[in-house]
């Protein structure tokens, strides 16, 4: 009988999601197949590691040679230039280039916190009333990169996230300039139905950075010019929440 | 006094020189066009948008849609570079996966899939399963001969229908009228069976 997830609460099993593997790498199935087959990917490590496997097969597969017909560049070219138009977007590369970072990557984390400003803009005292969504994790091979160039920046100074037990879950790196980078957090994944929230405590009251979804990478925020000197993450609603509504996970004193 | 040429003044993107590009690992280059370093983008195009837009083409199997795809790929590259992983794949292998899929996804739109069911059945009833036919022109033809002659007939022609033909298994099912189950189990045990005769193969990158 045929199966559709799309109007299906229940999420695949994993004997099911299993079979479908081959087809799913070879996009032999539909969509709502796709999307419960990712969901549990999620969650299992065996199967993603097939998927890994697999993966390498399948460019194989489709590697053929030859060059492109003449042409597409340029209307790539022109798309690209379309969107770098200040107007249309914050991309600027000439604004970028004049950041003093000591490697290249370092200048991918201090975008992220340099958009992050000019997305929210917002002071941190009045995020209290509102959620913001990160929506900045790197989950490139730039990741560690970039982990290594926020220790390098001047007055940069790494603490650890601990749990309630008091074992180690990640690590923050606290920048002079503001920017806070959470540089690894091994804490498991959650259901898509939750998120990790990050907050800084201010005067003792716990005030909102943002939302590391429910599987987060490295990511960056902003006390704007506050100094926080400590951090928790609690698991919220995945639309997150102005206040939060249970105890942390973990936190970091940053002394 | 005249003022010099209006090009000039343009702030220019690439901060590399042409030579140090082409020698660049293909990691390299996306950190460099996550830095919205255009000519790095320009240099992966070279080296892969042959193969991309082969793929489209092979799947799609029209000109048009097969240089839609392509742009597509590389504009998405553009913009979010951080979508590609080093540490899963190469790069080549990335870039290939997302022209599958939305090649796929374009033919299964509902236009295009009318456009093609037209001429395609009687196409796809006809090709007699020659792995020449189907494979002929891969960059590692021999490889892949190798690995797909590990394969029994079944497996080869089920991965085939759904690979270069943008089949789901279910279609695939009703092509070869055989249960959906069997073609679930021999497309994943045929692929893990040419994943083990790859294996002492490797891609050569460009």
């Amino acid at each position: 009988m045929m199966s559709d997830y799309s109007n299906n609460p229940e999420p695949m099993g994993h004997h099911e999601a299993e079979n479908l593997l081959g087809a799913y790498i070879i996009d032999a199935v539909d969509t709502s197949e796709r999307e419960a087959i990712e969901a549990h990917l999620k969650d299992c490590p065996a199967c993603r590691s097939e998927v890994d496997a697999l993966r390498s097969t399948l460019g194989m597969l489709a590697n053929e040679g030859g060059p492109a017909p003449a042409g597409i560049w340029e209307r790539i070219e022109q798309e690209i230039d379309g969107l770098n138009d200040p107007v249309l977007t914050f991309r600027q590369p000439a604004r970028r280039s004049r950041l003093r970072i000591p490697t290249i990557i370092a200048s991918t984390a201090l975008a992220v916190a340099a958009a992050l400003t000019l997305i929210f803009g917002i002071e941190i005292h009045s995020l209290n009333h509102q959620v913001a969504q990160l929506g900045t994790q790197v989950t490139t091979s730039a990741t560690k990169a970039i982990a290594t160039a926020a220790l390098l920046q001047p007055g940069a100074k790494q603490f650890a996230l601990v749990d309630p037990h008091g074992k180690t879950v990640g690590n923050v790196v606290a920048l002079r300039s503001g920017e806070v980078v959470l540089t690894s957090f091994s804490m498991q994944t959650l259901s898509p139905k939750s998120t990790y929230q990050v907050w800084a405590i201010v005067d003792e009251r716990p005030i909102s950075l943002g939302l590391l979804g429910n599987r987060p990478g490295v990511s960056v925020f902003h006390t704007q010019g506050h100094h926080a000197f400590e951090f928790a993450v609690t698991i919220e609603p995945a639309l997150g929440v102005t206040q939060p509504t249970s105890t942390p996970v973990a936190t970091a004193a940053i002394v | 006094m005249s003022n010099p040429p209006i090009h000039n003044q343009r702030p220019r993107r690439s901060k590399v020189t042409e030579p140090q590009l082409h020698e660049m690992s293909d990691a390299s280059l996306v950190v460099a066009v996550a830095r919205y370093n255009q000519d790095a983008l320009a240099e992966i195009f070279r080296r892969h948008g042959g193969a991309v837009h082969a793929l489209a083409k092979r799947v799609t199997r029209d000109a048009a849609l097969a240089e839609e795809v392509t742009q597509e790929l590389f504009v998405r590259l553009w913009n979010e570079p951080e979508r590609y992983d080093s540490a899963r794949g190469t790069l080549r292998t990335f870039l290939l996966m997302q022209t599958h899929r939305r090649s796929v996804d374009v033919i299964r739109s509902e236009e295009a899939r009318k456009r093609r069911e037209q001429t395609d059945a009687a196409q796809i009833a006809a090709a007699s399963y020659d792995i020449d036919h189907e494979f002929g022109d891969l960059a590692d033809r021999e490889a892949i001969r190798e690995a797909l002659a590990t394969l029994p007939e079944e497996e080869r022609r089920a991965i085939q229908l759904a690979f270069y033909h943008g089949l789901t298994y279910r279609e695939v099912a009703q092509r070869l009228e055989q249960p959906e189950g069997t073609v679930k189990t021999r497309i994943r045990s045929g692929l893990k069976r040419m994943n083990e005769a790859l294996s002492t193969w490797k891609v050569v990158e460009p």
